[in-house]
């Protein structure tokens, strides 16, 4: 199943490194994923492990060393909206200098489409992630889930085949993130969009994915597993199925960081 | 600028509309005042105690003179003659500095090409081009214009360069995958981003301005502030030069008040942050 050409979203036996002040940085070695259309599938692994870098290649800012990224039998060659990103940071995701409907329409009028449609549509995806009240705001005047909304509305505004998100919760409190995971299952789940999520905590991706994608440790990261999340929606903490794909995760963790050691 | 209060409810929408002369500025205006009026009534006590009228004329001689130099006209056309130069100056440094560091920010090439010149040229002082301004431009106006131009430029040029650098990247990138690129990525992302940037230089290069065009005018002018005060130190009419000392500072208050209210206005968006 892993990379078969069927893939909707293909990475390709991807290999990253490279060389700063004389130093060789080896990122990732030999990382081959395929996700179906309308998929959920999240990489998880340790902070530094490369997995923004998997999503910096997937989106086309990074060019891979070796290897290749095809989203329905394309090769990507650098960003285009088919593939939107959602990113972590808070403060300079948005154009602060844009109203939020501004923001929203902003890939609208990139792609050309007219200001009645643009209107229509920002108001149609504001609506959807809960902020057509505050509109007319600025960024500046929003909470930070709330601009982790607005980023999430605006990516959607454009129909992307592929949603990219990087860590989009880590910068909320606890609270606010477990609000804005159920959000984002229930947009996921209307918009049927393909999304490649990112994360370090095991909760949010046994809670929000169809498939998991578990890392080693840098440096040369591999994909070490790949987990089918068999369990019905809404999860709970209280299922033992959670608990038990969780404690799976962990234990393959453990044992990738052992063979680095040794 | 005026910073923005953060609160979490709507009031911050109202807040933003407010320029330099919002409410809260009453009350500082009136300590302002008071304050002045301090220092103003010990001066005079000081001046009028120890001090010889040639070295130190009270506050109310100085007065006088200010009120019969505005009434015969003197006065306001040296400043209009100081205003213009300034003006003309400023605007051509500007915008050779702004445009200059557009590009200079945007591309490694011209950034390499420029920048070993203006490094080298940025250390001479404005007083000490005077000399071959004249040398080249002659004695009218032109020299004026290029000496204050040439000050202005240097912050300015290194300002934008900065304003087009600091970009974040996560907002270049987030204008990327949604579609934008090339010259749209410039105007609509990386231009607006610098607009903070290059407005802090251009105020910093108005205050510039004042220095220059005064040391050309004491230099090679025989109209304009500089020219008024030389005169007056000429002539031992201590009491004018502090009128022409008292009109230059209230000429550059009123310029930056100036500047920051125009830049509120049309700019004022730009100097939005999330935080």
């Amino acid at each position: 199943m892993i990379s078969s050409e069927k893939s909707f979203l293909r990475l390709d036996r991807i290999s990253h490194f490279f060389t700063s002040r004389g130093i060789a940085n080896d990122v990732l070695d030999d990382i081959a994923i395929g996700i179906d259309r309308s998929e959920f599938f999240t990489l998880i692994g340790p902070s530094g492990c490369g997995k923004t870098t998997i999503l910096d290649i997937v989106a086309g800012f990074v060019s891979p060393s070796v290897g290749t990224v095809y989203l329905e039998n394309k090769q990507v060659t650098g960003p285009g909206n088919d593939r939107v990103v959602v990113f972590q940071d808070l403060y300079n995701s948005l154009f602060p200098w844009m109203t939020i409907t501004e923001n929203v329409e902003f890939g609208l009028r990139m792609a050309g489409v007219h200001s009645g449609e643009r209107a229509d549509r920002a108001s149609a995806f504001l609506a959807l992630v809960g902020l057509k009240a505050h509109a007319h705001k600025f960024p500046d005047e929003l909470s930070g889930g709330m601009r982790q909304r607005v980023q999430l509305a605006r990516a959607l505004a454009i129909q992307p085949k592929v949603l990219l998100m990087d860590e989009p919760f880590g910068a909320l409190d606890a609270y606010t993130r477990r609000a804005l995971q159920v959000e984002l299952l229930r947009v996921w789940q209307e918009t049927e969009t393909t999304i490649l999520f990112i994360t370090h905590d095991i909760l949010e991706a046994v809670f929000l994915s169809d498939r998991i994608g578990i890392m080693s440790p840098g440096p040369r990261a591999q994909l070490i597993a790949t987990l089918d999340v068999a369990i019905d929606r809404p999860r709970t903490l209280n299922d033992p199925a959670f608990a038990a794909m969780v404690s799976r995760i962990e234990d393959l963790q453990r044992d990738s960081q052992r063979v680095v050691h040794q | 600028m005026t910073q923005v209060e953060r609160t979490a409810n709507g009031q911050s929408a109202q807040q933003k509309q407010q320029g330099p002369w919002h409410k809260g500025a009453a009350r500082p205006l009136i300590v302002f005042v008071l304050a002045l009026a301090l220092w103003g009534i010990l001066w005079q006590l000081v001046a009028a105690t120890f001090f010889s009228p040639y070295l130190l004329p009270t506050p109310s001689s100085v007065a006088v003179s200010l009120w019969s130099t505005i009434e015969s006209g003197e006065l306001p056309a040296m400043i209009w003659m100081s205003f213009i130069r300034i003006m003309i100056g400023f605007f051509l440094g500007a915008m050779v500095g702004v445009l200059l560091g557009l590009a200079m920010g945007s591309s490694d090439t011209i950034s390499g090409l420029f920048d070993p010149v203006i490094e080298l040229l940025r250390p001479i002082s404005t007083v000490a081009i005077i000399p071959i301004a004249l040398v080249w431009f002659g004695i009218g106006e032109s020299p004026k214009y290029f000496i204050v131009a040439y000050g202005v430029f240097f912050i300015t040029v290194l300002n934008t360069v900065a304003g087009v650098r600091q970009t974040p990247l996560v907002r270049k990138r987030a204008a990327m995958c949604l579609g934008a690129k090339g010259w749209r990525l410039f105007f609509l992302i990386v231009l607006p981003s610098a607009v903070p940037y290059v407005m802090t230089g251009l105020r910093v290069a108005l205050g510039s301005a004042f220095t220059s065009i005064i040391a050309a005018e004491m230099i090679a002018a025989n109209e304009g502030i500089g020219y008024f005060i030389m005169q007056a130190r000429l002539l031992v009419q201590t009491q004018r030069i502090f009128v022409g000392l008292a009109a230059l500072g209230l000429m550059g208050f009123a310029a930056d008040r100036l500047f920051r209210l125009l830049s509120h206005v049309l700019l004022g968006k730009y100097v939005r942050v999330a935080r």
